[in-house]
């Protein structure tokens, strides 16, 4: 198992290296560029910055260039020094500001809305999975299932100001938007009024996705000799639903949770535009939009890592969840 | 009924109900106890360095934290005393000498200043300091303006100087800083040389590019090779009415006043939070939540503007922007100024800013109302013994030009239909613009028209590096408040262009009109130069913008004007306001 984990780990390297070469060939051949705007620069400025960041050398020298700094190659004055982390340069838009610094202060905003988003979502999706499923053909399965498919048809773009209309903007009982920080002993953390709309927002597509997979497994397992047989020796109806039933029917749940903690931890685009909250997702469409080059793939390089690790995390539950399964 | 259909009924009622509020006003409006105002400002300020701004949001704070020769007056816009409160100018007005705050003996003319009705030796014979407690003087002026002009510095406004004595030279590398024509004659005189006379030049100082800067700070980030660490919330010094509190990134920016201001005792407001808030619903659900107490203009989406229009918070000021078509006359058929005419002339503009709705004007003309100059009313040409006046919509003269452009009734040489492109960003609303004046040409002159809309960047390097056929969207918000700010477009070698098209006769006029020091004489010049090129017309004129916005009826003192510029060291708060 260990070995296995640090085989995965050493493999995510060069997996990181390939998003971020493909991610550099599409940002660069992108049209457009980052200084281009309605009111033009003269072309002495336009020249003066491309030169500053480098655009005005052949690609395979901006590429080389900026794969030596994610090796941690920088240059300080004329002499290059290596430093033992990535450096992902200077921000094209936020000029006043390195990229691992928006990366050091959005990222924890991101995980902080995506973690509650997916404790809720993994929660309530489960625990409503499993009510449809020991209740399956009652009305509070077909509740669950008609507010299971709502909630995979509903957009959250369109969720988000509905929630904001009714709570908001009629009954002033939550905030329309940003999150307000309170201190929690020598940190500051969101206000949970100010988290709970984004939160739920964000979380309702996967409580549902979670809901549904959790219901038709838990049905499917609920089926089986097993559960029979755990009936037949006298055991709780509670200990067969969590003990048996649900053991072996979440591995469809984890194989879906994995990836979706990934995207819930790494910024999401349209919550976060749509409750202004300074998470990594906004900064993603605006650097896309900016062409930032380099915020660009700062964030590609995060959002993929979290990724790849998260499926790591999956594979290392299924072992632990499935005795069957082994890893060597 | 089942409770699984009773329920989503009852949320989207119970929704819509917040719609059909009778209240006068829009949301909230109980005043915050204390003087703090929270201001949504758009996009997320991408620096704060004043020689790389560009942005509205950016130039709000500015307002805040840096103080130049002069600011704005809150409504007019036209320079009042900052760090200046005495200038003089030569007969010629090629040279300006601006006396700052802490000279003992201030000479010339006195500039105007709302908040103290004169500037007496108690106020004006202190040093205006700054945040780090030294006074500012005018080598601060002096070294802040090499810098902007300076090559390395790639300051986006840099030509905003070129009226100084040798400034384009020192930034296009020719020479070197030290010769732009700006010294310091004493720690509180600073003398300007321009170029050519420019009368007007005064009204450009207010912009925050002309902003004096902390030297021995900038010095020492400069040469750690940190420069542009220097705007840095813990390290900025600044010399404006508010201090710079916290910014967090993409969620608000918070400046505190500032006790050592040397109008310290007419400021009011404690705190001016600002909100990065770019999307438009998201600012106003703030707004109406009273979570924010006014906001930058046109922040507001399009459709709500009909519902907002009686509400007594909702504000409409007329703006010097506007909203036109750029045609690439390099190109044919658009080369042919005929074609170019009867475009403009098949155009029912009015039926645009009636769809538009917000109270926008139509434009017959390029330059927007500045009060003061008047542009032409109609511009008549001449061609195959008809009289034409190109500015009047005339669907029949249209159709004649067309014709004599070659295109009778629409239809080439090559029989077949003239087919047009228009170009624009994605946007619904450039999207909506278009095809009104898509359906206008196919009906009045049966040509083709084809829209083509394209991601932003795209779009900017596409109309500025003229790789459009056909027109392409522009919308322009003037700098100063002159018509020059609009005519200097066309100059030759200006980068703002976008259509081609140049005239050496346009460029000695502008010049002319712009070195004419009797104001009245200059716009009427000016209004010549704007006849010439309407007579050449690159450009289809659309309509003239509005600003609207919302704004709490307890903030008092935050101003329209043209510009949406707002000296925030007036406004306050009526803590004691309720509504009736």
């Amino acid at each position: 198992m260990t070995l296995f984990v640090l085989r995965r780990l050493l493999a995510i390297v060069p997996m990181v290296v390939i998003v971020l070469s493909i991610t550099f060939l599409l940002v660069s051949f992108a049209p457009g560029s980052p200084f281009s705007r309605e009111r033009q620069l003269s072309p002495q400025v336009e020249a003066r910055l491309n030169a500053k960041y480098g655009f005005d050398e052949p690609r395979w020298k901006q590429y080389l260039r900026f794969m030596g700094r994610l090796a941690g190659w920088t240059k300080q004055g004329n002499e290059t020094v290596w430093r033992p982390f990535p450096d992902f340069g200077d921000s094209l838009k936020y000029q006043d500001r390195r990229v691992s610094e928006i990366i050091a202060e959005a990222l924890p905003i991101s995980a902080i809305l995506g973690i509650t988003a997916y404790g809720i979502a993994v929660l309530a999706g489960i625990g409503a999975g499993i009510l449809a499923a020991s209740r399956k053909g009652s009305r509070v399965d077909r509740l669950v299932t008609m507010a299971a498919t709502a909630g995979v048809s509903i957009p959250n773009f369109v969720l988000g100001p509905l929630l904001v209309l009714l709570f908001s903007l009629t009954l002033y009982v939550l905030p329309p938007a940003r999150l307000e920080w309170v201190q929690w002993g020598s940190r500051k953390l969101p206000d949970w009024k100010s988290l709970a709309l984004p939160c739920i927002t964000l979380s309702a597509v996967y409580i549902a996705y979670i809901a549904r997979i959790t219901r038709s497994s838990m049905i499917e397992a609920l089926g089986k000799d097993f559960i029979r047989t755990a009936h037949a020796k006298g055991a709780s109806r509670t200990r067969i639903l969590f003990r048996h039933a649900l053991r072996s029917s979440i591995l469809p749940v984890v194989s879906f949770t994995g990836p979706a903690l990934a995207f819930l931890l790494t910024g999401t685009v349209v919550v976060e535009t749509i409750f202004a909250i300074p998470g990594l997702g906004r900064y993603l469409i605006d650097a896309a939009n900016n062409r930032d080059h380099f915020l660009l793939l700062g964030i590609t390089a995060f959002a993929s890592l979290s990724l790849m690790l998260c499926n790591l995390l999956v594979d290392v539950l299924y072992a632990i969840l499935d005795p069957r399964i082994r890893y060597r | 009924m089942r409770i699984t259909v009773i329920l989503p009924i009852l949320f989207v009622i119970l929704a819509f109900s917040s719609c059909s509020d009778n209240s006068d006003f829009f949301g909230k409006t109980a005043p915050p106890p204390e003087q703090d105002l929270v201001y949504t400002n758009g996009a997320e300020p991408e620096t704060l360095d004043p020689h790389k701004a560009v942005g509205v949001p950016e130039s709000h704070i500015l307002d805040t934290l840096f103080d130049g020769l002069t600011k704005y007056h809150p409504k007019t816009l036209e320079p009042i005393a900052a760090i200046a409160t005495h200038y003089s100018m030569s007969g010629d007005s090629t040279i300006f000498t601006f006396y700052l705050r802490g000279h003992a003996q201030p000479r010339g003319v006195v500039l105007p200043n709302p908040g103290e009705q004169h500037i007496s030796p108690k106020n004006g014979a202190q040093p205006a300091r700054w945040s780090d407690g030294n006074p500012v003087t005018a080598s601060d002026f002096v070294y802040a303006w090499r810098r902007a002009v300076d090559p390395e510095t790639a300051a986006p406004y840099s030509s905003f100087f070129y009226f100084i004595r040798n400034a384009e030279e020192i930034n296009s590398g020719k020479l070197d800083t030290r010769k732009l024509g700006v010294s310091a004659l004493d720690p509180y005189t600073l003398q300007i040389e321009l170029r050519a006379p420019t009368p007007f030049f005064p009204r450009m100082l207010s912009h925050a590019v002309f902003s004096p800067l902390p030297q021995n700070l900038i010095q020492s980030f400069r040469s750690r090779r940190q420069e542009s660490s220097w705007t840095r919330p813990e390290n900025i010094v600044t010399n404006g009415a508010f201090l710079m509190k916290e910014w967090r990134p993409y969620d608000k920016i918070v400046v505190a006043r500032n006790p050592d201001y040397y109008e310290a005792h007419l400021v009011r407001l404690n705190t001016i939070s600002f909100l990065p808030v770019v999307d438009s619903i998201t600012s106003v659900n703030l707004y109406k939540a009273g979570q924010s107490m006014a906001m930058t203009a046109n922040n507001i989406p399009q459709p709500f503007i009909r519902l907002l229009k009686y509400k007594k918070d909702f504000r409409i000021t007329a703006a010097l922007g506007n909203y036109y078509y750029l045609i690439n006359t390099t190109r044919p058929p658009f080369n042919n100024v005929l074609l170019r005419y009867a475009l403009n002339m098949a155009t029912d503009k009015r039926s645009e800013t009636e769809f538009l709705g917000a109270g926008e004007l139509p434009a017959a003309t390029f330059v927007p109302p500045i009060e003061g100059y008047r542009s032409p009313e109609h511009v008549f040409v001449e061609t195959a013994g008809k009289r034409y006046d190109v500015l009047a919509y005339n669907v029949q003269g249209a159709q004649e030009l067309m014709a004599l452009a070659g295109y009778p009734q629409g239809i080439g040489g090559d029989g077949r239909k003239l087919r047009i492109e228009i170009i624009f960003n994605t946007l619904e609303r450039h999207k909506q613009i278009a095809e009104i004046v898509q359906q206008q040409w196919q009906k009045n002159l049966n040509v083709d028209v084809v829209l083509l809309n394209q991601e932003w960047k795209v779009f900017v390097d596409t109309a500025s590096r003229l790789t459009y056929s056909g027109l392409a969207k522009r919308a322009w918000v003037g700098d100063y408040v002159d018509p020059n700010s609009y005519l200097d477009l066309f100059v030759s070698g200006s980068v703002n262009n976008g259509t081609g098209w140049t005239d050496a006769r346009y460029d000695r006029m502008l010049a002319e009109a712009n070195a004419t020091t009797d104001p009245v004489l200059r716009m009427k010049m000016l209004a010549e130069c704007e006849t010439t090129l309407l007579r050449n017309m690159p450009i289809v004129p659309l309509h003239n913008y509005v600003w609207y916005y919302l704004q709490k009826p307890y903030v008092r003192d935050l101003e329209e004007n043209l510009l949406d510029q707002h000296p925030f060291k007036y406004v306050w708060i009526d803590t004691a306001w309720r509504e009736k």
